[in-house]
Parts: C-alpha cells; structure tokens; sequence
C-alpha cells in the first residue's frame, strides 16, 4: 500500500510522513546540540586543549566534508529524478549517494584505525599536545572522549543513512517509486541531508576550530 | 513541478567553496576570535544553505519552517545551562 497523507492546509502539500520525520530530526538535533555543548563546556574547562590540526587529519577530513556535501547533490538529484518519472536518474543517483556513504564510512574508519593502532609520528603529535603514548584512544584524556563521542555518534548516523538509502534503492530497482509516490525517497532524502548539516557543524567544532 | 537542478548545482559548488575557505582560513595567522567567528559564520551559511536549498526548507510553509526553527532556542538555553560549569575542572 503506497498511500501518504497530507498533514493539513498549514502545512501545505507536507504529508505525515514528511512531518514526522523532520519532528524526529529536530530531537536528533537536539541530541547532537548537546553532545556538543558538552564538549565545547569540558574543553574551555580544560588547563589545555591541542591544536586540531597537530593531531587530526584536516585534509582528509576536508576531503570527507566535500564528499558528503556531493552526496547531498547526489540524494536530491534522485529525487528530482523520481518526480520526473526518471526510474533511471532516481537509481543512479541513489547508489552514487550510497557509495559517496560507504566512502565516508571507509575513510573515518581508516582514521580510527590509525589512531588506535598509533606510530611514532602521532606519538610525537600526541607528546606535543601534552599526552603521552603513541595511540590516541578514547581514553585520551577529554580530548579523545568529546573526539571520539561526538564522530563516532555521526558515523552510526552516516551508517544507518546508508542502510536506510539501501532499502530504498532496492526498492527503487523493483520500480516501487514514480512520479506519483515518491513520499518515501524524499523522506529518506531528508534524513540524509540532515547528516550532511550535522557534519559541517562537527567538521568546524572538531577539526577547525 | 519545477525544475531545481541548477540551484542544486550552484548550492553543492558554493558549500564546496565555503569549505576550501574554511580549511585555508585555519592555515592563516588571523587572531583567533576573529578566526572562531568567521567559522562560525561560514558554518551556519552552510547549515542553512544545505536546510533550505537540500531539504526544501525555502519552499515549505511558515508554520512548518517556524516549528523547525523553534527549538533553537532551547539549545541556546543549554548552553546557557552549562556555562555554569565551565569553571570545574573535568579531567581525569
């Protein structure tokens, strides 16, 4: 059954669906906004706190923001596709998002790996910015906990993203979705361009600023 | 139904240029105030060019915009929460 319910007048053509989903999004906000306002509250009541780029990979993750902001491109060109009836736009596009996903997954998890397995190099970075050891742990003082707690709470979204577009790209396969019911893929649109939104205000909190 | 396809475009290339400049921004010797709110500033820009142009946000009504924006300022309220502890120190 592929009916959707519109909300009401004052909502205009939004249907429930959509409604419901950015309700879920503004507590998902809300969740992300505290994790970061503690980070922000432990890290100016810290004696000390490194220098982002003397530990983290800005570059890669620079690259890693370029990519998910592409993969926004990509999720509403799908969408664009699917309202014009374009079955072949909505399914490329769709697995272009997925890929852009698991890329981003890769990449963070190539940078985890790096900095619990450790070297000499993130050592020396590590000594510099006042901690001892070459790994950098989630035990490295609050530094590696707010480091660790607030990507690793946007990897599981990126994650379930990617899970979440799956689903709706083998369904897309099947020909579920056409100009006339295409509730599900901007909902699930939506989830995902708010994980790109999460990212940029992450990537600046974390790696720039 | 409209076709979107170039803002689409221009807003992907203008997050990608806001982000170059963000990382060139970090590589300079700017004092780090002005540093700090220059990045905040690009961030919210990017925040809100992905929630109004990605999310369609721009073409939804005022009642859905306002009910999205309006938790906002009860972040504001947590922050204002923890501002009191920021004077305890938290390391272990």
């Amino acid at each position: 059954m592929n009916q959707t319910l519109t909300a009401g007048k004052s909502f205009g053509t939004a249907t429930t669906g959509k409604l419901g989903m950015w309700l879920f999004l503004v507590m998902d906000a809300l969740t992300f906004i505290t994790i970061l306002i503690g980070g922000i509250a432990l890290r100016y009541a810290a004696p000390s706190w490194p220098q982002a780029d003397v530990i983290l990979n800005v570059p890669l993750t620079a690259f890693n923001t370029f990519l998910l902001i592409c993969t926004s491109f990509t999720m509403v060109m799908a969408l664009n596709g699917v309202q014009k009836n374009d079955q072949k736009s909505l399914v490329k596009y769709l697995g272009l998002t997925i890929l852009g996903g698991v890329v981003f997954l890769g990449i963070q998890v190539y940078e985890y790996y790096h900095f619990i397995v450790g070297n000499q190099s993130l050592g020396a970075a590590l000594s510099a910015s006042g901690f001892s050891g070459e790994k950098f742990l989630p035990s490295t003082g609050m530094y590696g906990a707010v480091f660790y707690a607030t990507t690793s709470f946007h990897g599981l979204h990126v994650l379930s993203g990617v899970i979440y577009l799956f689903v709706i790209f083998l369904q897309s396969k099947k020909g579920v979705y056409h100009s006339g019911n295409y509730d599900r893929v901007e909902i699930a649109g939506l989830f995902w361009h708010f994980v790109d939104l999460i990212w940029i205000l992450v990537f600046t909190l974390i790696y720039l600023v | 139904m409209k076709d979107h396809k170039k803002d689409y475009f221009y807003n992907a290339a203008l997050l990608t240029i806001i982000t170059l400049l963000e990382v060139w921004i970090v590589g300079t010797n700017l004092d780090r105030i002005a540093m700090v709110t220059i990045l905040m500033a690009f961030t919210i820009t990017k925040m809100m060019l992905v929630a109004l142009i990605y999310m369609h946000l721009r073409y939804e009504t005022k009642l859905l915009r306002r009910l999205i924006v309006l938790p906002i300022p009860l972040a504001l309220f947590f922050l204002w929460g923890v501002v009191y502890d920021l004077s305890f120190n938290w390391t272990v």
